[in-house]
């Protein structure tokens, strides 16, 4: 039997597909539309989502007159580099509480999970006494070895469970190789996780990318702003000019909608591959 | 491996890549506004708005014009200047920052907060670097307000402004004089034009008191007594604070005003409604006259005009006058002088003109009105009058608070929810239990308090205990590294919350006695339990909402995948581009969308539609209903993908079995994909429940908590506690006890975390 006849018709799948696309894309072709707008046609009646002048004037002075381009290269940064730190503090302890057995292990997977509740917003006075302390504020060092640490609880937690996820014929036969415990770990589970290590990764790297509240508090110098901080910055006490305001977030946001494009089928695989023990 | 060229990649770009530089370093750059070469560096902490990096062009180009002019004449030193964001955030980063010794050599601020500054004496007196003869042209009240007994001014005023009436000539004939005129007149427009007859700012924040304290004042009323003491909820003042509200709940009872009113939490939502022709009159601010004329054509605007604010006796008049200030924190006598004459340069009277011109604000200097005759003709002659009874806030370091509490207590009595009466009471009680708990501050412990280590001592011992215990043989290196970061940066700050919760720490302060005081009143407070309940049903209907539409999308998805419909790439990346989206942002995008006069693209639709216009913003309920959504919107794509992946992972077999048994949608589910699915589920619940109870950052841009206090969640309550209201050892109270709530959600998810793994997914029994 042919395709359609076993699966029936395709039409309600693509106009399904097709009705989450636009619902999903209203609020962010609204930003496109007030960000080719005038001033003028911000507040017009009717609202028209595709402007009647359209202009690209918006897009210039966001690139050379607001400091967009450089709170990207902030973000980066500052998302690359807590994701490697994280990773590397979190792998190691996620693989041994996979594999060893000590009677901690219970309690350190609850206290884990049990950090994770608490919401950053609450630590915040804490965390900036501290960082002040180490002589840290307004350092992306600071806020990186923050947010590598307020994520490792989670990444340990997830990476645990992708390390479960290896089945242990596969550690026997190392053992009776005569392999150790750091061979065992890069040279077999390691790559194995390869595809969830990508997923953890995209993770870590979409929260420290959106965060604001952190980055707000610890930074001061407008050179080290991230996205969200310099974002919120162009907002005015009295008024704000809403059409520059789109542009600018156009601007910070489609570099991270390109990597997602580049990047989903890694993540999808990786979550695929284990995200959970099954 | 792709995934190690990438980290390779971007390792190699962060070392390789330098800062920007070029040969010829400009005057003003947007970080470096000087001579890069020269000697003494300032910090500056400005305003978007009042700065070179203004967002409006006009303004950019004056303030790159009179700082390039600046830096000219003082090649001795450069600014390293920072964008604030604005109010709040912008306050509590400059407390946190005195509290840390780091504050900036100059900043621009809110001019009533000044005593919060002045009471830590970290704000630096401007007068040896100001001669008497040029602060004696300024406004008198911008240098007493400014000024301590001793006769030192703390502030140099940028520019002020007041409020005033705004109303349309054509359908307004004779502006309203009294609040009776105004209900009247207001009401019998919204009937006739089906237009809003009379707008005002009544959502959470400060110029909802701000603006309306013009009423109370022509009254005679006072916020305060002279030892700073409030006293607006006591014998004549009370019953003109009861005036007010009564009259504002009358705007609403009489139809003059729409209950959108409670959403109104900037000015720009006022401009938008004269720029969509949906309103008669507004009570705004002198400002938004540059953007009115800016949002319409010129004929549209022509027939806009200011008047004095309506008073309750119309032979009264008052408005309220801020503005923002410059003061300087410099301490050393070299730096502080720099920095002075720096601001003395920007605001001469050239440039103050300038400036003024282009922001639209009203100068403070006499000689600007008297040397530039477009300050003397027109709107601004028009201002000025009005000006002429313009009194600013109390320079009390409560007003903050008191603020607060009114900003609550008017979306009471707006929206109905209490009488003008309790509204006012309740407002009072508070103010007056905060100002007992701030005068009763026991002294601040000098000295060594050995109780400040403890929290380093446990998180330590634990860390030590947990990840290195003694007999066994624990893996330690492979945890050391962990320990390490969440020791110090996670578990530390715990402690050290837990410390602060028996404190009366305030932000920008620590090390007041301990005390059980911050528990009992935040149990007993009244807002406490329904603030818990509206939290629960956030978190419950966000939580559901999002796995049962993640999942419905995902199995789309994935059936369309296998029948290899196109498209699928394109709808999960458009579902995903909403979760990328920084908080902050969703939340100022929705409420662009959700705004509730015409040019709101939602109610636009809905009304097309026939439904609406609704409340979307204004009404609790539908706020409530709002908040869910955009929080869904934007987390939606998390469970989506993640379920997604976990419906790759049924084997293809298993479907083809099902379709050759010709098995229903149901028993596909159920024998199929559950099985399949529920472990992934089940980690997504206990995920996005954590996620949702931390989500603070979207909700407060778009209602702040409001109306009143119904879309405030437990994390926005403890936000606000510890950065508006900088009561840090309220906050963490608050924090402990919800830790202590979520004790069983903790025990829950770890069951569900560690429990025995689900069994894969059953083959079909043929």
């Amino acid at each position: 039997m042919n395709k359609s006849a076993r699966y029936g018709p395709r039409w309600p799948y693509i106009a399904a597909l097709a009705a989450i696309t636009l619902v999903f894309l209203v609020p962010q072709l609204w930003l496109l539309s007030l960000s080719l707008k005038e001033k003028a046609a911000v507040y017009q009646y009717p609202p028209r989502l595709i402007p009647d002048n359209p202009t690209i004037e918006n897009y210039w002075f966001a690139l050379a007159r607001t400091q967009v381009p450089w709170y990207l290269w902030n973000s980066f940064k500052v998302a690359f580099l807590s994701t490697l730190l994280t990773l590397l503090a979190s792998l190691p302890a996620a693989y041994a509480l996979s594999r060893e057995k000590f009677r901690a292990r219970g309690p350190i997977m609850g206290g884990l999970l049990a950090m994770q509740m608490l919401s950053p917003v609450v630590l915040l006075v804490p965390i900036y006494g501290l960082v002040q302390g180490l002589g840290l504020v307004d350092t992306h060092a600071g806020l990186i070895l923050v947010y590598a640490s307020l994520q490792v609880p989670f990444t340990i937690w997830l990476m645990k469970s992708f390390f479960d996820g290896l089945p242990p014929a596969l550690f026997d036969a190392a053992r009776v190789d005569g392999a150790g415990r750091w061979l065992t770990f890069r040279a077999i589970a390691l790559p194995l996780v390869g595809p969830g290590l990508a997923a953890a990764a995209i993770l870590n790297l979409a929260s420290y990318w959106a965060e604001f509240s952190l980055a707000l508090v610890l930074l001061d110098a407008q050179e080290r702003f991230t996205v969200p901080v310099g974002l919120f910055s162009l907002q005015g006490a009295y008024e704000t000019e809403w059409h520059i305001v789109a542009a600018a977030s156009i601007v910070g946001l489609v570099p991270v909608i390109g990597a997602f494009v580049l990047l989903q089928r890694h993540f999808i695989a990786g979550l695929t591959a284990g995200s959970v023990k099954g | 491996m792709t995934l190690s060229r990438i980290v390779i990649l971007g390792v190699l770009a962060i070392l390789a890549l330098p800062h920007s530089g070029s040969a010829q370093p400009p005057l003003v750059t947007p970080i470096r506004v000087g001579n890069p070469d020269a000697p003494v560096t300032l910090t500056v902490w400005a305003q978007q708005d009042y700065s070179h990096l203004a967002s409006r062009p006009a303004i950019a180009q004056v303030f790159t014009d009179v700082f390039t002019e600046w830096a000219q004449a003082t090649p001795g030193v450069n600014l390293r200047v920072s964008v604030m964001p604005a109010l709040e955030q912008h306050k509590a980063k400059l407390l946190l920052a005195a509290s840390a010794g780091r504050l900036p050599d100059v900043a621009s601020i809110d001019s009533f907060w000044l005593p919060l500054f002045l009471e830590s004496g970290a704000v630096q007196p401007l007068d040896e670097f100001w001669p008497a003869e040029d602060r004696n042209d300024f406004l008198p009240f911008t240098i007493s307000t400014l000024s301590d007994p001793a006769g030192h001014v703390y502030g140099m005023w940028h520019e002020t402004d007041c409020r005033v009436l705004y109303y349309r000539k054509d359908l307004v004939p004779q502006p309203p004089r009294s609040w009776a005129e105004l209900l009247e007149l207001a009401s019998r427009i919204s009937r006739e034009q089906k237009i809003a007859g009379y707008l005002y700012n009544a959502g959470r924040w400060e110029a909802t008191v701000f603006d309306h304290l013009a009423m109370f004042w022509a009254q005679g009323g006072s916020l305060v007594d002279q030892a700073g003491r409030p006293v607006f909820g006591e014998g004549e003042h009370r019953a003109r604070m009861v005036n007010l509200f009564t009259f504002l709940r009358d705007t609403i009872q009489t139809g003059a005003s729409p209950r959108s009113v409670l959403a109104s939490m900037d000015y720009q939502q006022l401009t938008s409604a004269a720029a969509a022709r949906d309103v008669a009159m507004f009570l705004g601010g002198n400002w938004q006259l540059a953007d009115l004329k800016a949002n319409l054509p010129p004929e549209e605007f022509a027939k806009w005009d200011v008047a004095p604010i309506p008073q309750r006796d119309p032979s009264t008049s008052s408005t309220g006058t801020g503005g923002w200030i410059w003061v300087v924190f410099a301490k050393d006598p070299e730096r502080r002088k720099a920095a002075v004459e720096f601001i003395r340069r920007v605001e001469a009277p050239a440039n103050a003109a300038r400036i003024s011109e282009a922001t639209g604000h009203l100068p403070v200097r006499r000689s600007v009105y008297e040397q530039f005759p477009t300050f003397r003709e027109g709107w601004y002659a028009r201002f000025g009058e009005i000006v002429a009874s313009g009194q600013a806030r109390p320079a009390v370091p409560m007003y903050p608070a008191i603020s607060t509490e009114l900003q609550l207590a008017i979306g009471y009595a707006v929206s109905g929810d209490r009488t003008p009466e309790d509204a006012v009471d309740d407002a009072y009680g508070n103010v007056l239990q905060l100002w007992e708990r701030r005068s009763s501050v026991p002294a601040a412990h000098t000295g060594l308090d050995p109780l400040s280590w403890l929290p380093v001592l446990l998180a330590a011992g634990l860390t030590a205990w947990l990840f290195f215990p003694g007999r066994e043989p624990a893996p330690r290196a492979w945890l050391a590294p962990a320990a390490a970061l969440t020791g110090v940066f996670v578990l530390y700050p715990i402690f050290e919350l837990i410390r602060l919760s028996f404190t009366r720490a305030t932000t920008g302060s620590r090390g007041a006695g301990y005390t059980l005081a911050s528990f009992t009143q935040l149990l007993a407070d009244p807002n406490f339990w329904p603030m818990m309940g509206v939290t629960c049903l956030f978190v419950i209907a966000s939580v559901v909402l999002q796995l049962g539409l993640g999942f419905g999308m995902a199995y789309l998805m994935d059936a369309a995948r296998r029948r290899r419909v196109p498209g699928g790439l394109v709808a999960r990346v458009a579902v995903v581009s909403a979760w990328v989206v920084p908080g902050v942002l969703v939340g100022v995008l929705w409420k662009i969308l959700l705004m509730e006069n015409r040019s709101g693209l939602v109610n636009y639709w809905l009304t097309s539609a026939g439904i609406g216009p609704l409340p979307l913003l204004s009404s609790g309920g539908l706020a409530v209903v709002s908040v869910i959504m955009a929080n869904t919107w934007r987390g939606c794509a998390f469970s989506m993908v993640l379920q997604y992946a976990g419906l790759q992972r049924i084997p293809r077999e298993l479907h083809e079995a099902a379709d050759l048994e010709g098995a229903s949608m149901a028993q596909r589910l159920r024998v199929v994909v559950l099985p399949a699915v529920a472990p992934v589920i089940a980690l997504n619940a206990v995920l996005i429940t954590l996620y949702t109870f931390n989500t603070f950052d979207l909700i407060l841009p778009l209602t702040g908590g409001g109306p009143a206090r119904q879309t405030e969640v437990a994390s926005l309550f403890m936000y606000r506690l510890a950065f508006y209201d900088l009561d840090a050892g309220m906050a963490a109270a608050a924090a402990v006890v919800m830790l202590t709530l979520n004790v069983p959600l903790i025990w829950i998810a770890t069951r569900l975390a560690s429990g025995r793994p689900m069994r894969r997914a059953a083959p079909v029994n043929a």
